[in-house]
């Protein structure tokens, strides 16, 4: 799973400077990135503005990733969404420099990270199908860049009714994705 | 911060919720604390898959064509036959560029226009103020930018190239394009603007190849020129 169809060997020769082997993996997750790009920044030139960047950085950095740590698409999925994050918090767009370390110090006390069920339906339905409140605070970290406390903040709740809905929210999302189907 | 408290961090950290400060102490304690990667482990696999939470969204066709050939950019100059040794001239004439940004940049040496059907191109020159002969040409369509003609420009220093940006009117920028000028001088930059993106400006820099995504160089301060 950590390899879909030959990423890593795509990769490979994207180190090697393949412009062909770049388009192909943008035809994989140019959609992907896209849409979570968009979800987050909620404006399209923003949106693509944060895809040609993350697509650039693999293009310099390909060879500095690491197929035993995560898939291609969860790393990459980190840093289009760190991208966007960026730019909502009215960060520098620019103040790009050091971004990929910062990624990779989010996952470096993680241990090699045996992906859930992608299935996009699955995830879709676990997701709608949390309680209202749960998909909120889910929402409002992941997709935008808020931290516990600002959410806190903008709900009016207190900090740890905040931790325990994420809590609550994921382990949910994990149980029906670990089933594979509706619990 | 006590292994309960930290407990109580791991989905906001999973989330990327935490400040700064938090994220630094759980990682900490994360070093020495296996039970709490392994829990860390269980909710970083399921936030990861929320970007298939959503309703799919299509780009526009052509941000596969604008990213290949911003890669190609930033290796073409290691491709490109070098000219002489690096110009020390450049390094003379940036630091006159600050002062001699938007207003002064504005010297117009001609502007001309034609009108096909409800279409509109148009083309203005913009005196840079770096070589005597050096100019950008910007190109509308339909009152909107698409395109930087540049000629006169010096060849970058050696490892660097130059870079466009665009200056939006609410004070962010953007890179439009990375590029070496060919050695008679003259380079064309495409420009794709977003649907409702407001630029009121672009921006001429000189950067590093191992640095391109950092904010605007220091060394050599950017020549500005506005949109119109």
């Amino acid at each position: 799973m950590a390899d879909r169809d030959g990423d890593s060997h795509l990769l490979e020769r994207i180190a090697d400077g393949d412009d062909d082997a770049l388009r192909e993996l943008y035809r994989r997750y140019g959609r992907l990135a896209f849409t979570l790009a968009y979800r987050i920044t909620r404006r399209e030139d923003r949106a693509e503005e944060a895809v040609q960047e993350a697509f650039v950085r693999v293009w310099r950095n390909a060879g500095r990733f690491d197929p035993s740590r995560a898939s291609f698409a969860t790393w990459f999925s980190r840093v289009v969404r760190n991208l966007c994050i960026d730019m909502l918090r009215r960060k520098d767009p620019l103040e790009r420099a050091g971004a990929l370390s910062k990624i990779e110090d989010w996952i470096a006390y993680s241990e090699p990270i045996e992906p859930v069920i992608v299935n996009r339906l699955d995830v879709r339905d676990a997701f709608l199908r949390l309680p209202a409140e749960q998909s909120r605070v889910l929402e409002m970290a992941y997709y935008q860049g808020f931290t516990h406390r600002e959410i806190a903040e903008a709900l009016a709740i207190p900090e740890g009714t905040v931790k325990s809905r994420m809590r609550l929210g994921l382990q949910r999302m994990r149980r029906h994705l670990g089933d594979g189907r509706s619990s | 911060m006590d292994r309960e408290t930290a407990r109580d961090l791991l989905p906001a950290y999973a989330l990327g919720a935490l400040e700064d400060a938090e994220r630094r102490e759980l990682q900490e304690l994360l070093a020495d604390w296996p039970e709490g990667r392994a829990e860390l482990a269980g909710l970083i696999a399921t936030v990861d898959a929320l970007p298939y939470a959503l309703e799919e969204e299509r780009p526009s066709l052509g941000l596969e064509g604008r990213i290949i050939t911003r890669a190609r950019a930033q290796r073409e100059p290691w491709r490109r036959p070098r000219a002489a040794a690096p110009p020390r001239r450049v390094l003379r004439w940036l630091p006159h560029l600050m002062a001699a940004s938007f207003a002064a940049a504005a010297a117009v040496l001609g502007v001309f226009a034609f009108t096909g059907g409800d279409e509109v191109i148009a083309g203005r020159w913009f005196d840079l103020p770096t070589t005597d002969n050096a100019a950008a040409y910007i190109t509308y369509f339909d009152e909107r930018p698409i395109g930087v003609l540049f000629r006169g420009l010096e060849p970058p220093p050696e490892e660097r190239v130059y870079q466009l940006w665009r200056l939006r009117a609410d004070d962010s920028r953007a890179i439009v394009d990375t590029f070496v000028p060919r050695p008679d001088g003259w380079a064309a930059v495409a420009i794709v603007l977003g649907e409702d993106e407001a630029v009121v400006g672009f921006g001429l820099t000189i950067e590093p190849l191992d640095d391109l995504d950092a904010a605007p160089s220091t060394e050599f301060p950017p020549i500005t020129f506005p949109v119109r």
